[in-house]
């Protein structure tokens, strides 16, 4: 009796085990079998994997929440090719490393738009790797069962996928936040979210706390030593590569000129420029001195832009505007920076100084 | 290792499993020991394999020391005995509490004594405790010393290895020597899968889950009154379920090598009395305590004063043995404190309708867990004045208890789940039957096939987040 028991239930278990291994495969939620577009509700960190090797593109345009707002469409019109936003919030340099290389083995990408946040660069410790999902990742079948079983498959996609597809059949039309949610080319997309303008980035503005110790060598060094172990990655021969420092505001350099990080982060942007310049195949946009940084009707905060940024930027990127031509010297970006912070203050004097 | 990981599910408990039973076929039972010694020292070391040289340095002084006291009689005896207390509380000492002790003495004494910070090794608490009641056991008599490899099973067999049960010498080398008990055993392996189901399923899907709301409210700045009273009573369901869910587990893998492993649990939640309630929560420990340290002391064979004397101490020693905090102190203080002071209003008490004396006993028991699970005082006293803030009863922040960041669901919908969920466990705990009579009424049917199924598949999708029992800790 027991046996039989025994023997039925590892039956029943293998059972449902498979069945929901075919589900999950069938539902795909995060697209690492194929793609489905304005479909699903898409995670950033755990379909960017899938849609590295399944989706079909030519350009990659690699960031942070910088370019979360790019609209993809308006990329295809401007800068032509088959686009792909490769991003995640907050993304670190592990992630951008590990996704890169994974571009790199799919072999589809010719075009590179890579956002270089100076953030990247500079953490002493980034525990940055606790969520990534390794397993997506790989081509390996032998770990796709953490997918196929997983929690947040099971127990947040697959069910709000299923609901929306039912949804969808219904006749029953999504609210516009959730159909943006769903988009591939608006992945991460966050426009609707945030209120932009001067008052309500100014109202998110505090001073850097006090007290706090900064090591700018250390700090340098750093960022140099990580930068160059970035780039020794890429492959410069058979791609173009298009780098972009993005546009903070002015606000932000503010605060970094108060919390005294302001001089390393420009000596690194010199580094890194002139690093770039002598590498085949690459531009160089630097838009952190743009003439409309100073203008906080365009931000939601001191470092966030507005989508019309976004928009400006890909014209920039066509015509060639803030386009870097020749090394920078960091002392000559200190000098510009310090004009644009002095007239934010005049602009603003409410920020607090 | 983890009971609830793949790692332990799919790989080492089906090869552990098919070993000992391999080795069943050889007529001399040494190689089926050790090999399940062999096996539960890979499971301890898989983490850390550092900590191997602690456990092993442990039980080969302890079993040298028992040795020594059953080879002496007298003075001698005595020594031995003492230089085992002291080796097992200085281990402990050194292990638990040297850090609590110098950042006492560093604040007494203003001093700048360096604190080591070590990583406390897995399960010490629960080797060293069942070890030096070993010692006593042999002193009093009631244990034998035997041979090397029986003591080594009696501390290492893996399933109660890091987080108990506590068990006694004498509840567990019998078994291993029962010759009848070498063998595949179908009942006890369908028993063993039914009752790990329950716990996996305990653990996995119901523990971890409070979990996240537990540390998201204890890790706020501030809680409303709903968000606190959410807050504090996700952990006192998430322990329960944790801890019981583990010992479950244990339960379950002992009888699949044919060796029953007391329960440590009996809906302890429903106890009409503080008193009760250690007499079904971690009922082993409860065991351990009451005959180290409260019998020893007098129990209540001493008058009054002393009775309550002793309760406070013993329940003091409870809350250092979880932790190295004051809070853990204090914790011990005030369930010793509500035990003596049910003793002194006993017959008023008992007039109180029974459901009430519950009902006062889970919010006294709830109340503790807070402290219990703070960081720190301040931590915990962030808990209890939402509690008691009766000014903001907004209900929006119980939702915020349940946001794991990967999908932004409505915070009406989280609220309607966190509540929900606290509701159904609240049920679980206070009306269903508990595992030991879950496993008592066990059958062989149907039903029993597909509830263990389902249980274990649902369990199985939540291992993806992996995380570690709350006793491990002890």
């Amino acid at each position: 009796m027991a046996k039989k028991w025994l023997l039925r239930l590892l039956a029943l278990i293998l059972a449902i085990v498979l069945l929901m291994c075919a589900c999950a495969y069938l539902v795909d939620p995060y697209m690492q079998y194929r793609v489905r577009d304005n479909q699903y509700l898409l995670n950033s960190r755990l379909v960017t994997p899938g849609l590295i090797k399944n989706y079909d593109y030519d350009t990659v345009l690699i960031g942070s929440s910088m370019i979360q707002n790019t609209d993809m469409g308006l990329f295809r019109e401007i800068l032509g090719g088959k686009p792909l936003k490769i991003t995640t919030g907050a993304i670190s340099l592990t992630e951008i490393q590990k996704l890169t290389e994974k571009i790199n083995e799919v072999g589809k990408a010719k075009h590179f738009y890579i956002c270089l946040d100076q953030y990247l660069f500079a953490p002493e410790k980034w525990n940055d790797m606790d969520r990534f999902p390794d397993y997506l990742l790989d081509d390996s079948l032998r770990n796709d069962y953490r997918y196929l079983l997983g929690y947040e498959t099971w127990m947040r996609f697959i069910p709000i996928d299923l609901g929306l597809s039912a949804a969808k059949k219904l006749g029953i039309s999504l609210p516009e936040k959730f159909t943006r949610a769903m988009s591939i080319d608006a992945l991460e997309d966050w426009r609707d979210d945030w209120t932009f303008g001067a008052e309500a980035t100014l109202s998110l503005y505090s001073p850097p706390p006090q007290g706090t110790s900064f090591d700018p060598e250390a700090t340098l060094t750093r960022m140099k030593t990580r930068f160059d172990e970035y780039i020794s990655q890429l492959d410069f021969e058979n791609g173009e590569y298009t780098f972009f420092f993005p546009p903070y505001s002015a606000l932000y350099w503010n605060y970094a000129r108060e919390a005294g990080n302001a001089e390393t982060y420009l000596a690194f942007k010199a580094y890194a420029e002139g690093k770039l310049l002598e590498c085949k195949n690459v531009r160089v946009f630097d838009f952190q001195n743009a003439d409309f940084v100073t203008d906080l009707d365009n931000y939601k905060d001191y470092t966030h832009y507005a989508p019309e940024i976004n928009d400006r930027m890909l014209g920039c990127f066509s015509s060639g505007e803030y386009l870097v031509t020749a090394p920078a010297e960091a002392e000559a970006l200190i000098v510009k920076t310090d004009a644009q912070v002095t007239e934010l203050l005049e602009r603003y004097p409410q920020v607090p100084h | 290792m983890v009971f609830s990981s793949y790692i332990f599910l799919f790989a080492f408990l089906p090869l552990v499993l098919g070993g000992y039973y391999l080795l069943s076929r050889v007529k001399n039972p040494l190689w089926q020991r050790l090999f399940l010694i062999g096996a539960s020292l890979y499971f301890y070391g898989y983490f850390n394999p550092s900590y191997l040289v602690i456990i092993v340095v442990s039980i080969l002084a302890n079993y040298i020391l028992a040795y020594g006291m059953s080879r002496s009689k007298g003075a001698a005896g005595t020594v031995f005995f003492w230089l085992g207390v002291l080796f097992n509380v200085g281990l402990l000492g050194y292990f638990k509490y040297r850090d609590f002790f110098v950042e006492n003495i560093n604040a007494l004494f203003h001093t700048s004594l360096i604190l080591k910070r070590i990583a406390l090794p897995l399960g010490i608490s629960f080797f060293t405790f069942q070890q030096l009641s070993f010692l006593v056991s042999i002193r009093k008599g009631e244990e034998v010393l035997e041979r090397f490899d029986d003591y080594c099973i009696f501390v290492l067999f893996f399933p109660q290895l890091v987080a108990g049960p506590i068990v006694l010498y004498s509840e567990m080398i019998p078994q291993f020597k029962d010759e009848t008990r070498r063998y595949w055993n179908w009942d006890n392996a369908a028993k063993g899968a039914y009752i790990f189901a329950i716990g996996l399923f305990k653990k996995a899907v119901i523990a971890d889950t409070l979990a996240l709301f537990a540390d998201t409210g204890f890790a706020a700045s501030s809680l409303g009154f709903c968000a606190a009273w959410a807050t504090a009573l996700s952990y006192t369901f998430q322990v329960y379920f944790d801890f019981s869910g583990y010992s479950d587990m244990a339960v379950g893998l002992g009888k699949q090598f044919n060796i029953d492993i007391p329960f440590n649990f009996r809906s302890p939640y429903q106890s009409e009395s503080i008193g009760v309630f250690w007499r079904r929560w971690h009922i082993t420990l409860d065991r351990a305590l009451q005959s180290y340290i409260y019998f020893p002391l007098g129990g209540s064979r001493e008058g009054k004063l002393k009775t309550y004397r002793n309760l406070l101490i013993t329940f003091l020693v409870s809350g250092l043995w979880h932790g190295a905090a004051w809070t853990f102190v204090l914790w011990g203080a005030l369930h010793g404190l509500f035990n003596a002071l049910e003793r002194v209003f006993a017959k008023p008490l008992s007039k109180v309708p029974r459901w009430l004396r519950v009902f006062g006993t889970f919010l006294i028991v709830n109340a503790l867990w807070v402290l219990f699970r703070a960081d720190s005082f301040a931590n915990a006293a962030m808990v209890y004045r939402g509690m008691a803030d009766v000014s903001n009863l907004a209900l929006t922040q119980v939702g915020t208890l349940a946001v794991d960041g990967f999908v932004g669901i409505p915070v009406v919908l989280n609220t309607v789940y966190v509540l929900g969920l606290l509701a159904l466990l609240a049920f679980v705990c206070f009306r269903c039957e508990n595992s030991c009579h879950m496993l008592a009424r066990f059958t062989c049917g149907r039903k029993t096939r597909i509830v263990t199924a389902i249980f274990f598949c649902i369990a199985l999708v939540h291992l993806s987040r992996e995380s570690v029992f709350i006793y491990f800790n002890f």
